[in-house]
């Protein structure tokens, strides 16, 4: 599969003050099949809009969205998306929740079944099949939410800021477990980021992104096999230098607010 | 589990020493304030009214009764469920509906149930179709909004997640709206519920034949002033053990359904 988007801007219409935000300006981006894209910024860059807009949930005022040569005008199938707050359905348990989606397509009982079963082992959930939401803790809730995503085969996976809200020894557990499904299944990804060690332990390609309105500044190439060393001196070279980008880019900002 | 016995025993001796008191008003005629055979129909003893509990169940007087507004207040209730659930999904969905509406529940939500007797009266007369009418128009108001407050708070990214799976709008309706929406419908339910019976008391009260309200007047105009205390009693019993039998365990299970 492969995802498009040629520039793009998005600007959101009027809150109650009457302030429109430009979201995103002139947006140009692909994704090559079973690449690795993060998007990488601040919050306010427009690194959602992107994801909203590859989900079909939202689409641009400007430019195009276009996934295998067509454009983006709903939800389409081969496109599964992960949220940063899971967005389970609180009111099924583990093995519901990881069956929706399966269920919706009109598969048959037996094939959901084996399917759920076989993504309750792949993210180490045995045990938790019959637990509701509720009952599991902020990693359990996201495995549940990719395995979720994932049973459906996607080639596409959107991922929004899915670690944001764990602590940080969760979340270097669950970018290893995101690695390590990827060896399991091939799909693209696109993940929305905060976090700039997390981009360059993750990504193929890190889209360095800046907001106001949100734009891409550059895109910087991880050309590391994984497993990555967190330590090692490539990594820290690659985290430094967008670790750098982004310093220069505020102390711009603090000159024009001068 | 002494502390509880303790707690139990103190509540008893309470209740023994209500008793005793209630039973010396009724037989010194309120503590001589008026001749005894007269305060025994003010305030019958607590021997007449347990007396009158039994003979009214022994003879099926009081499941005669009882049963005529359990049936009344059930079909009541389940049209304006049956109204009111579709009714306030629609509204929360469409706006023009909602704008044509809205007018509508401003103007007869704040009506007390209870006001709608005497047109009911006038329209159906005095009969099961008048008692319903107001029951259902008593309890569609709590229904409609607690559904249409149910559905506006339904967790968006749900349905997002939904769609992105390949939710049609009627799957998102059944498998999303609707599960969301439990907790808000056992609440709206829940007081629905008590305005029904609110009303069916104060219609069987003022002339609606037979049933609990009718109980409580027929009680006091014949001089049977016990009857009016036991189907008090009984209409304490019959809302405790709904609430404790049926909300109750609905709204522990109702909280799974709220967002995580």
């Amino acid at each position: 599969m492969h995802v498009e988007i040629s520039n793009a801007s998005k600007t959101y219409l009027g809150d109650r003050a009457g302030l429109s935000i430009h979201a995103l300006n002139d947006v140009s981006l692909n994704v090559n099949a079973g690449e690795f894209l993060c998007l990488l910024g601040p919050s306010g860059c427009g690194k959602s809009t992107i994801l909203r807009l590859l989900a079909g949930l939202e689409f641009p005022d400007k430019g195009l969205v276009q996934i295998d040569g067509t454009s983006v005008i709903h939800p389409r199938s081969g496109v599964g998306m992960v949220f940063q707050d899971f967005a389970l359905f609180p009111w099924l348990t583990v093995e519901e929740n990881i069956g929706f989606g399966l269920r919706l397509r009109g598969e048959e009982k037996g094939t959901v079944r084996d399917t759920v079963s076989r993504w309750i082992d792949l993210v180490g959930l045995r045990g938790f099949a019959s637990m509701l939401p509720r009952q599991l803790s902020g990693g359990m809730k996201q495995r549940v939410a990719i395995a979720r995503a994932l049973a459906l085969s996607p080639e596409v996976l959107l991922m929004d800021e899915p670690f944001g809200s764990l602590d940080s020894f969760t979340r270097m557990e669950m970018q290893e477990e995101l690695i390590r499904l990827r060896e399991q299944q091939s799909f693209s990804s696109v993940f929305v980021t905060h976090d700039i060690e997390e981009a360059v332990y993750l990504a193929d390609r890190v889209v360095v992104m800046t907001p106001r309105p949100g734009a891409i500044k550059t895109i910087v190439s991880v050309p590391l096999p994984h497993r990555r060393d967190r330590t090692g001196k490539q990594f820290t070279e690659i985290r430094n230098y967008l670790l750098s980008l982004y310093e220069r880019a505020s102390s711009h900002l603090r000159e024009a607010a001068r | 589990m002494r502390h509880r016995y303790q707690r139990m025993l103190q509540g008893a001796i309470a209740l023994a020493a209500f008793l005793v008191f209630w039973q010396i008003a009724s037989i010194t005629g309120i503590f001589g304030h008026m001749k005894p055979e007269y305060s025994q129909l003010l305030l019958p003893t607590p021997k007449s009214v347990v007396t009158a509990i039994f003979e009214m169940a022994r003879t099926g007087y009081l499941w005669d009764h009882l049963s005529v507004s359990i049936a009344r207040v059930v079909v009541g209730f389940l049209i304006s469920a049956i109204i009111g659930v579709p009714l306030g999904i629609a509204m929360a969905l469409s706006p023009l509906l909602n704008n044509m509406m809205e007018p509508f529940v401003r103007i007869f939500s704040p009506i007390p149930g209870v006001a709608w007797v005497p047109l009911a009266i006038l329209w159906f007369g005095l009969g099961d179709q008048a008692a319903i009418f107001i029951i259902a128009i008593g309890s569609i108001f709590p229904i409609l909004l607690g559904t249409i407050q149910g559905v506006r708070s339904v967790d968006r990214r749900l349905i997002e997640a939904a769609k992105i799976m390949g939710a049609t709008q009627r799957k998102i309706v059944l498998r999303v709206l609707l599960p969301s929406l439990i907790p808000y419908l056992i609440t709206a339910f829940r007081i629905g519920f008590g305005f029904a019976w609110r009303v069916v008391i104060a219609a069987e009260m003022v002339g609606v034949p037979k049933g609990v309200g009718y109980m409580l007047t027929i009680g006091r105009s014949t001089g049977h002033t016990e009857v009016t205390i036991v189907t008090m009693l009984l209409l304490g019993a019959l809302m405790y053990a709904v609430e404790e039998f049926v909300f109750h365990p609905l709204c522990a299970d109702g909280e799974a359904y709220a967002s995580i």
